[in-house]
């Protein structure tokens, strides 16, 4: 499997997306080689102690990956030998990034440092990739539970501050380098399919799938015309292109997204599979109930990257709206993106500054907090192939309020819906929510049954199936020319 | 298997004394609300009620299920000569949406009572659920429909029929208080413990006649004709008469529809029409059960047992308890909203805001917020542009919010549209 980022390493849906469903792939018996990007030179510099991620997801420091060292100065390039030689790691249950308590019967990570981050736009910084570690003056003892908390989806952690040119890296020569990395780490080892998730990891794919004479399936959380509302980079499009037509089977996180595929990269249908993503629900946490916020107001709530594809010029449309019929309302935007500063100037030329909050990107426990305090969270997508987040809110039972246009409200029933663009519809339903203690609890108690059903465990029976699928299909040809492994 | 059913039945009244009428009670009922519209509490902007689709839906009701109903029944009491007997209820709120849209349905049931074989039953005006939560707010539903069935087709009814057959002891009570002779309703499992469905029983302290509806009857009709879509040959009208024939033969055999079975629930092609066309016939010709209307069954034979209701019982397939409608807490507290405002809607008097809080009263409103799939299914027919329970209730609730402010705010100010009350 070709991927990047846990959520402890970097933020992002496909990092959880990953987690969740190798840990229930895992669990069902799927032996999985996992090839990810590491963090950055920065972050390997200072910013992840050793163990972190352990401290994350195993409860065990000692038995994490130890981040790879890297030159302080030097060229990624440098660095991917040796980054190799320290991030392959010993199968086995204790070395598992998922829990001492999860029995794998095969798990091998297997990291490589180019500094990849998910989402970032060509030519941005690369720098950055976990929580808070770009801002200036974080203390690294506190960086552990700030890179725990990494987890959330949508979130970028880069920071607001533009990144000193110097330290600029091109995303595709990173693409590049994790492409070349990837194929040597996959020589050798025994697999029998590859999957690849979305488009920086879908050239290593399609190479190590064409050297194998391997199935590829390509994995799409989402695709360029989702992350940028239409103003596509043609390169990406092109390499998501390709990979698409090439892959055995494309795997697709709704059927929203898979109209996409078929329409916007002529795919065919009949290779797409939709595979609904999951969450992992928490357990039951009381303390947790918001203890020091007064609640006299209510609280709406935003989390997501601040970017034209999340909305949030939408959700603060609709808080105006509300704010009109209603008083004692906070709105909070939680995240950060590059349409942060706009989206601030935004509340203030509507006027209603004073009632939006705008905390940055948070981590951990304010995560969860932010939720458990909130009286409805709002994801006003204008075009998400799924939306992870709103499962999380619904597993913090939290009433949820989504977009039409984001592939959860498929698989959501007690969840309330409107058009991003109808504006008055949101501040209706969300008013309603406020006034109305009886819908209130009505969306959390039966949001909250409804999510603990959608699991990574049943996404993982779906990808089995896939698995089993592209098996079966016949290899093409000039595959099985290509070397095998 | 509905032979198994139907002997099932005859096992159980097997012991008991055949009544000697030998009765079948067809009984068919119309109602179609206002449909509710997107009213949102940001704008204030749009109607409580959507004219448009109001209008379309009546339509399609009159056209598709209405007028060819009665037109085959009509003609089958001509046919017939005074053999056929049956009785029909038509909601208040149905017969106002008749005038306005479509007064060719008024027409139709005119006909069809002008055969004098027909029995006009009582029904909450706006089918409400007015009995769950005001005496005094269901007496005035009550005599208000009496009172305009009267006034357009000059009979006045005997017997009620509630919304949805709900019935209760204080149903009973306030109904016999009203002057009624009699209430239908399902036949109650649990309160008949054994006992027979098919014959009277006396309900509450004023022994209130009840005429039931034979469960098992009414749904072979529906299984029959759901088997035709699945290639199932349909049901022949000679069989079924026969199986009611049994039915009644240890008592009353009661066979209650709502209007929509026929053509809209299943439509011509299924053959209903068809089936509804040959059974008077067939009975008539078997010759093995008389029709009759409520009110013949109960002059012509007294109760011969008491039935215990303590509580507000639904039909069977409603699960025989209120949860459909009032189960939810969105559901209850959106009933409790309402019917909080009874005493400010009656004290303003007549005009549009006070006719709006009655509308709001149809049980299909709440049947919308219910969580259960099957019951919100239901009712979207009804509320087509409402999508799901939470959007229901929304809708419901602005609405419903809104009369309220204009109720507090105007003091006997009627006019709607110049009553300005500033938002929360």
């Amino acid at each position: 499997m070709l991927g990047w980022a846990f959520p402890a390493y970097l933020s992002g849906g496909v990092g959880t997306a990953c987690q969740g469903l190798c840990r229930s792939l895992a669990q069902l018996g799927v032996g999985i080689d996992f090839i990810m990007s590491g963090p950055g030179e920065s972050e390997s510099e200072k910013a992840i102690p050793e163990g972190v991620a352990a401290v994350a997801l195993a409860g065990k420091p000692e038995s994490i990956v130890e981040d790879p060292p890297a030159p302080r100065h030097g060229r990624l390039a440098d660095s991917w030998d040796a980054a190799i030689e320290h991030a392959k790691t010993r199968s086995g249950p204790e070395t598992s990034p998922f829990g001492a308590s999860v029995s794998i019967p095969h798990f091998e990570f297997i990291r490589i440092n180019v500094g990849l981050q998910p989402y970032q736009r060509p030519g941005e910084s690369a720098e950055g990739g976990v929580a808070g570690t770009g801002v200036a003056g974080t203390d690294a003892s506190s960086a552990p539970g700030q890179a725990f908390a990494a987890t959330h989806e949508g979130q970028t952690s880069t920071p607001p501050t533009p990144a000193p040119e110097e330290r600029r890296t091109n995303l595709f020569a990173e693409v590049d380098c994790y492409t070349h990395q990837a194929i040597q780490a996959a020589a050798g080892r025994e697999f029998a399919c590859v999957h690849a998730h979305d488009w920086m990891t879908f050239q290593a794919g399609m190479a190590i799938a064409e050297a194998s004479g391997k199935p590829f399936i390509a994995h799409v959380h989402s695709t360029e015309y989702e992350r940028t509302a239409h103003q596509i980079d043609e390169r990406i499009f092109e390499i998501e292109k390709r990979a698409l037509m090439k892959a055995d089977v494309v795997i697709a996180v709704s059927h929203m997204a898979r109209e996409v595929l078929i329409r916007r990269y002529d795919i065919d249908e009949s290779k797409i599979t939709v595979v609904y993503n999951g969450v992992d629900c928490p357990d039951s946490n009381p303390g947790m109930r918001p203890a020091n916020i007064v609640r006299d107001e209510k609280i709406v709530l935003f989390m997501g990257r601040m970017t034209l594809q999340k909305g949030p010029e939408y959700f603060l449309a609709a808080a105006r709206k509300v704010l009109a019929v209603m008083g004692n309302v906070r709105f909070i935007m939680a995240g950060t993106g590059e349409l942060l500063e706009k989206t601030m100037a935004l509340a203030d030329q509507l006027g209603i500054a004073d009632r939006v909050l705008f905390p940055g990107f948070l981590r951990g426990d304010e995560v969860e907090r932010a939720f458990r305090s909130a009286d409805l969270y709002v994801m006003p997508s204008v075009s998400d192939p799924f939306g992870i987040a709103a499962l999380e809110a619904a597993s913090f039972d939290v009433p949820v309020l989504v977009s039409r246009q984001s592939g959860v409200s498929e698989v959501m029933r007690h969840v309330l819906k409107a058009d991003f663009w109808d504006i008055d519809d949101m501040a209706d339903k969300i008013a309603a929510v406020l006034r109305h203690p009886p819908l209130q609890a009505a969306l959390r108690k039966h949001g909250g049954f409804e999510v603990r059903n959608l699991t990574w465990s049943n996404a993982a029976k779906t990808v089995i199936d896939v698995y089993r699928n592209a098996l079966s299909l016949e290899v093409s040809p000039q595959k099985r020319t290509g070397n095998r492994a | 298997m509905p032979d198994s059913k139907s002997a099932d039945r005859s096992g159980q009244d097997g012991g008991q004394d055949a009544h000697p009428e030998g009765a079948i009670v067809l009984s068919l009922h119309a109602h179609i609300p206002r449909v509710l519209g997107r009213y949102r509490s940001i704008d204030q902007q749009s109607d409580y009620f959507d004219a448009y689709r109001t209008r379309d839906l009546c339509m399609r009701y009159v056209h598709e299920c209405i007028i060819p109903t009665n037109r085959i029944l009509t003609t089958a009491i001509r046919r017939l000569e005074g053999q056929f007997r049956l009785s029909v209820s038509v909601s208040g709120i149905a017969l106002d949406l008749f005038e306005q849209y479509a007064p060719e349905a008024i027409e139709s049931f005119t006909h069809l009572i002008e055969t004098e074989c027909v029995e006009l039953l009582g029904t909450p005006y706006h089918q409400g659920l007015a009995f769950a939560y005001s005496i005094q707010g269901f007496a005035e539903e009550v005599n208000r429909h009496r009172d305009r069935v009267e006034a357009l087709f000059g009979q006045t009814p005997r017997v009620f029929r509630n919304t949805k057959l709900i019935c209760s002891e204080q149903v009973a009570n306030t109904i016999a208080h009203l002057g009624f002779d009699g209430i239908m309703c399902d036949a109650p499992r649990e309160a008949l413990a054994g006992r027979s469905g098919h014959r009277i029983y006396a309900c509450g302290h004023a022994a209130l006649p009840m005429i039931m509806r034979d469960p098992e009857l009414t749904s072979q009709v529906a299984d029959a004709f759901l088997g035709t879509q699945d290639g199932v040959a349909p049901m022949v009208a000679p069989q079924f008469a026969a199986r009611m024939a049994d039915a009644a033969s240890h008592g009353v055999a009661g066979l209650f529809f709502e209007y929509e079975v026929f053509g809209r629930r299943f439509v011509t092609e299924s053959g209903i029409f068809e089936f509804l066309r040959h059974l008077p016939d067939q009975v008539v010709h078997q010759g093995r059960a008389t029709f009759k209307t409520p009110s013949d069954v109960i002059v012509g034979s007294a109760p011969t047992d008491e039935l215990h209701l303590g509580r507000h019982v639904s039909p069977a397939e409603w699960g025989g308890t209120l949860s459909p409608w009032l189960g939810g807490s969105m559901q209850s507290h959106a009933a409790h909203q309402l019917y909080a405002l009874e005493a400010a809607a009656t004290a303003m008097g007549e005009g549009p805001l006070h006719e709006a809080w009655r509308c709001l009263q149809g049980a299909e409103y709440f049947l919308a917020m219910s969580m259960l799939e099957r019951a919100a299914d239901h009712s979207r027919h009804l509320i087509p542009h409402l999508d799901g329970p939470y959007h229901a209730y929304i809708v419901f609730m602005n609405i419903v919010d809104d009369v309220t402010r204009r109720l507090e705010g105007s003091r006997g100010n009627h006019d709607l549209v110049e009553n300005q009350v500033s938002a929360d």
